[in-house]
């Protein structure tokens, strides 16, 4: 391929018709430039997910099931000097609630002015607004936070507990299934210039939210924010990269035709890879957005060599020889080049992450159409323009630096070896040490919008990271609900976890609205009841599927996730029960140490059984049960519920209540024989029966609540003091509730761990997996094209060594200063690895012909050019916002430079027989 | 709710030709679904989840004239003796069997969908919309009447802005359209099948509503039959009635 016909061919027919060629590239940018206006924006982060790996797929499973992936928030924070109960920032988080709510796309809205309370009523419990309307005056707002910030599912979830600031959450819909424009209604969304939803509740919000401070988080905004700010990136790059190109051609070559010449070959690359792209249906994502910077980086060199081979053979030569004398010379190495330095790039279709194949492809294309260029479009228009000798190419200074340094690393030839192998030995513990890590944080500038929302989380929130357990079992069955329980006290008790939300709470809230009872059911038809009559509320429908077999627990983190994750996936594979059973008196002293825990009190389950055991529920002697027990059957009597009866039956059914408050077969008789018929008194048994064991349990729960949080050590005062009694009351109740015998899950309980810290795991495993696979294909086929090239292994392992010993620095530093690997920096091993090789080839390849100093100072500047060039383009984009291009760009930029430098030590100290 | 009291409408005796406006029209649609004194209809709520899935839900609805109204809910099973008891627009009662006991729903809670369906407890308890809303006829031809309706003064709803398209032969809506105060359209029902249920009044086979803001997510109820004028009593709308199942 180095010299092979075709790409002689190619050369001769360029020189001969060079209009032909001009021409023939001039057709093929206009239908590239067609091709670019079909180039369209993928803003969802989410393609750059490993499809094929189980948490990645978990993590979808669990968004399609739950909806709970695209989740916007919307944070709130109040005026200094105010809170977020005042009359006026009440009405305006109404206003905004509302206004986001009728935003086409968003599926459910949840806000301290859109979520249901429960609260006493004439009928027992009434479902009510938690915040009806805006208080009517600062007394009637204080009375407001109070009541806010005792409900649990409010307090440090809708709003943070020092009442300063506020969280709308709006889940959006599924847009895959979303309608792009609805003719019948008239609403528009999405396409054709009219804003995405995400840009539709920011301007809702705002317009609403004015005078209080606004943050926008969540995977939408992360996700707009991210992809916006690369694609400032590459407007505000792209110039700057040019120019940058154009100064140190400009400075090389003193020739506009050749500046011209380099600056378009690249860009003809670009448009062509783009124009490509938007052919074959491809989309533009944050990734693609940096080719062209990366292209101007990698691609210029092809031109430069050509061009500055030219430049010095014109001085004794006819154009046409020089140019084809030029190509026969840097023709072979120029093409290794190309290959090893698109090997670099193409070395990612191994790529789990779909854009990341895509994104090597197309760079990969783009090195090697401006190879192509070189070959062709060059030399045709040096056969269109000739041009003359430029004694300044020779840049003589730097020519004789290059050959001083080479005599140096030569008599120093033991020194640079031995510290290149110590500096290599150095670099394997630290290197080991780096890790992989996608956290969608790393993508953050410091002051974007995400960034400012994950701050205020954090302040406010306890924290913005969320992991979810997913359960499938029989969601009806009570003791499959309180191993629900038992799962949602472990992880509250877990280190970094702030907070734990599943259906349990609601279903609480309505069985206390339903009951007064705040415990969880204990029949399977009550909570079938319960779900049927919660399902509508907002936020239900993110915690369980409408055919409750799936469950979602909603844990959320501040700090490293990792130790309770650990945690957590060993409770659900270990210790869940797959086949729930009633809760038994160890299970409830359990349940009593993680919450202890999760107050920082330690306290050992057998510690806690010594006051969990004894407890039981109040005789029928008990003067306060007694009491209570005749109230009960005289409040029977007077109900609806009890069926029309006689004096005389009414004293003879107390009595016999009285005596056996759990039900008994006189007290069925009494009850069928004095109602109008047997299936009212039926009726009526059951119903006084249940008001009675209720109110039993109630008695023997409410005096156990005081000892149990005595003996666990919880709070009994200040802002936690409520939630606490409610979790305590619902746990004691185990100790006293009585479940059906009969009934039984209908399917084994699993769990699951999913969410963000599972999904980042998962995709930084692909990295890792990707990184591995690319360097090890990049090192195998740019060791094959050397050997093809110098036809010596022992040439071919030292054109690598320094690109290979530049990685080992790069690496060993990010493992000594701990910067993890990210979806930028995966990139530089292949890219130090393909394109780093390049220097030590070319020189290598010269010194077969030439001396080391004629190599120096003739090759040598012209390489150096190519380094600075490309150099510069990776620098260029540690000059953006983006974090991850940062980090990128001055990394690359340097693994350039850093081959380049070791190439021009270790190659005179390993050749030091090689002719001078 | 409206969409019920549609399939028994009749047909409003309005001389022809007669110069209408849309307060003429809104009243004569009100007038059409609620002119009889009582109903029994048969219904199933079919809810159709984003994932293809579709539940089914069995329920019998007993009306009467003005607004009170009981729902009972015959399948699936873990639904089978719940009951909705709706005194007026503002008072509703849930009797959950599990749990042997008569609920309050408060008014607030209006806005909320049903059983996770597309149907909200407002629509559960609307039987007019004259009472709240203002109408202006914005088009007419031989075949149906178009309405803007506006929120009157000092009512509350969740959709201040309502586009009907009227039929005329049925005196009953087609198609409506829910917006909001800026006219974006959050939900639309559709009514289709209008024939002569019982009694010469006019009644819709299907009504399917559309939630827009839920991602175009559907429900439809389907009436399986209708009978009317069979003397319902008040006793039937009862708490006590609620708890006992009949």
């Amino acid at each position: 391929m180095l010299s092979s016909p075709a790409v002689n061919t190619l050369i001769a027919w360029s020189t001969r018709w060079p209009r032909t060629v001009v021409a023939a590239v001039v057709i093929l940018a206009v239908l590239a430039f067609v091709g670019t206006s079909r180039l369209q924006n993928e803003e969802d982060l989410m393609v750059f997910l490993p499809q094929r790996d189980p948490d990645v797929q978990l993590f979808k499973d669990v968004s399609q099931r739950f909806g709970a992936l695209r989740v916007a928030l919307i944070g709130v924070e109040a005026p200094a000097g105010d809170d977020v109960f005042s009359t006026a920032s009440v009405e305006k988080i109404t206003r905004a609630t509302q206004a986001i709510k009728n935003v086409r796309g968003v599926d459910l809205i949840l806000s301290i002015t859109a979520v249901s309370d429960i609260v006493p009523g004439p009928m027992g419990a009434q479902v009510v607004d938690l915040v009806p309307s805006p208080p009517a005056d600062a007394a009637a707002a204080r009375a407001l936070r109070d009541k806010v910030l005792s409900r649990e599912f409010a307090a440090g979830n809708l709003v943070s507990r020092d009442g300063r600031a506020a969280l709308i959450m709006a889940f959006l819909a599924d847009p895959s299934t979303l309608a792009a424009t609805s003719a019948a209604t008239g609403n528009s969304r999405g396409k054709g210039g009219e804003l995405g939803v995400e840009e539709q509740i920011r301007t809702a919000a705002l317009k609403e939210l004015g005078g209080m401070t606004v943050y926008f988080g969540g995977a939408p905004y992360a996700a707009r924010s991210i992809y916006q700010e690369a694609q400032a990136d590459v407007w505000h790059l792209s110039p700057v990269a040019l120019f940058m190109l154009f100064l140190v051609v400009i400075l090389a070559f003193r020739d506009p035709v050749g500046v011209g010449l380099t600056l378009g070959s690249v860009a003809l690359s670009v448009v062509v890879v783009l124009g490509a792209m938007g052919w074959l249906g491809d989309k533009f994502t944050v990734a693609s957005s940096t080719l062209p910077v990366i292209l101007f980086a990698s691609g210029s060199s092809y031109a430069v060599h050509v061009l500055g081979r030219y430049y010095l053979l014109r001085a004794d030569r006819s154009p046409a020889e020089a140019i084809a004398e030029a190509l026969r010379i840097v023709g072979p190495p120029l093409a290794i080049a190309a290959g090893t330095t698109s090997v670099g790039f193409f070395a990612f279709v191994t790529s789990e992450v779909r854009p990341w194949l895509h994104f090597g492809i197309a760079c990969g294309s783009g090195v090697l159409v401006c190879w192509l260029t070189s070959l062709t479009l060059v030399p045709a228009v040096i056969a269109l323009f000739p041009r003359k000798a430029h004694e300044e190419v020779k840049l003589v200074w730097l020519g004789n630096a290059l050959v001083a340094t080479w005599h140096w690393a030569m008599r120093h030839r033991r020194a640079v070896l031995v510290a290149a192998l110590m500096l290599g030995a150095l670099t394997v513990g630290p290197m080991l040490k780096v890790k992989v890590r996608m956290e969608p944080r790393a993508f953050y500038r410091v002051g974007s919008d995400p960034w400012l929302a994950d701050k205020f989380l954090d302040e406010h929130f306890g924290g913005g990271t969320f992991a979810q357990i997913w359960l499938t079992g029989d969601f009806d069955d009570p003791a499959t609900l309180r191993e629900l329980a038992r799962l949602s006290d472990f992880a509250r008790g877990l280190p970094g976890v702030k907070q734990v939300a599943s259906v349990l709470l609601p279903l609480t809230l309505a069985t206390d609205g339903m009951d007064g009872l705040p415990v969880l059911p204990w029949k399977r038809s009550q909570a079938a009841n319960l779900y049927l009559f919660i399902e509508g509320q907002a936020g239900v429908r993110q915690l369980i599927t409408p055919e409750r077999h799936d469950v979602l627990l909603n844990i959320r983190m501040h700090g490293d996730p990792w130790p309770a994750i650990a945690e957590l996936e060993r409770f659900a594979r270990a210790e869940l029960r797959r086949q729930p059973r009633p809760p038994t008196v160890e299970d409830v002293a359990d349940r009593l140490s993680w919450q202890a825990r999760a107050y920082g009190k330690l306290r050992a389950p057998k510690e806690l059984l010594r006051t969990v055991k004894p407890l039981a529920a109040p005789g029928l002697l008990d003067p306060e049960w007694t009491k209570k027990r005749s109230a009960i059957i005289d409040e029977f009597f007077a109900s609806e519920e009890a069926p029309p009866l006689d004096a005389a039956a009414r004293k003879q059914i107390a009595g016999l209540a009285a005596a056996a408050p759990e039900g008994s077969p006189e007290l069925a008789a009494a009850l069928a024989k004095a109602a109008p018929s047997p299936e009212e008194g039926n009726l009526g048994y059951q119903f006084l029966t249940t008001r009675l064991g209720e109110e039993h349990r109630r008695l023997a729960v409410e005096r156990a609540v005081p000892l149990l949080i005595d003996a666990a050590g919880l709070p009994t005062d200040g802002p936690d003091a409520a939630f606490v009694r409610a979790h305590v009351f619902t746990l004691a109740d185990d100790l006293f509730v009585r479940l059906p015998a009969d009934e039984h899950a209908l399917q084994p309980l699993t769990a699951r761990v999913a969410g963000e810290p599972i999904l980042d795991r998962g995709f930084s495993r692909a990295v890792e997996h990707d990184q591995i696979r690319a360097l090890l294909l990049t090192i195998a086929c740019v060791l094959l094209m050397m050997l093809a090239l110098f036809r010596s292994l022992r040439l071919a392992l030292l054109s690598m060594a320094p690109s290979l010993l530049t990685l080992a620095i790069i690496f060993g530093g990010m493992g000594m200063l701990r910067i993890p690997i990210d979806l930028g920096t995966s990139l530089v091993a292949g890219i130090c690895t393909g394109a780093g090789a390049d220097f030590a080839m070319h020189y290598l390849w010269y010194l077969r012909r030439q001396s080391a100093d004629e190599v120096s100072r003739t090759v040598g500047p012209v390489m150096v050019v190519s380094i600075v060039l490309v150099s510069l383009g990776f620098w260029v984009l540690a000059l953006g916002k983006s974090p991850v291009m940062h980090l990128f760009g001055g990394l690359a930029g340097l693994s350039m430079s850093l081959s380049a430098a070791l190439t021009c030590l270790l190659v005179p100290a390993v050749l030091n027989k090689v002719r001078t | 709710m409206k969409l019920v009291l549609a399939a028994f409408c009749t047909l409003v005796a309005v001389p022809a030709g007669a110069a209408e406006t849309g307060a003429d029209v809104l009243a004569k649609v009100d007038q059409a679904m609620n002119s009889f004194t009582d109903g029994t209809f048969e219904s199933k709520l079919l809810i159709r989840e984003p994932n293809g899935q579709a539940r089914e839900i069995g329920f019998t609805t007993y009306q009467k004239v003005p607004d009170k109204r009981l729902v009972r809910f015959s399948s699936p099973g873990d639904l089978k003796g719940m009951g909705v008891l709706v005194e007026n627009k503002d008072t509703m009662y849930v009797y959950l069997p599990g749990f042997q006991k008569v609920r309050r729903v408060g008014t607030h809670v209006k806005n909320q969908t049903f059983m996770g369906s597309d149907f909200s407890y407002e629509d559960m308890s609307q039987t007019r919309y004259s009472p709240t809303y203002d109408a202006k006829l914005v088009k007419a031809d031989d075949k149906s009447w178009e309405l803007e309706l506006t929120v009157k003064g000092g009512q509350e709803t969740e959709y201040p802005k309502v586009r009907m398209w009227v039929d005329k032969t049925a005196t009953q809506p087609t198609k409506v359209q829910f917006a909001d105060a800026a006219g974006k359209v959050l939900k639309t029902e559709e009514y289709e099948g209008y024939h002569i249920d019982d009694a010469n009044h006019y009644g819709p086979a299907k009504v399917r509503v559309t939630d827009h803001r839920r991602n175009d997510h559907k429900s439809e109820i389907v009436f399986i039959g209708v009978k009317l004028n069979s003397g319902l009593t008040d006793d039937l709308f009862t708490q006590r009635s609620l708890v006992r199942g009949h």
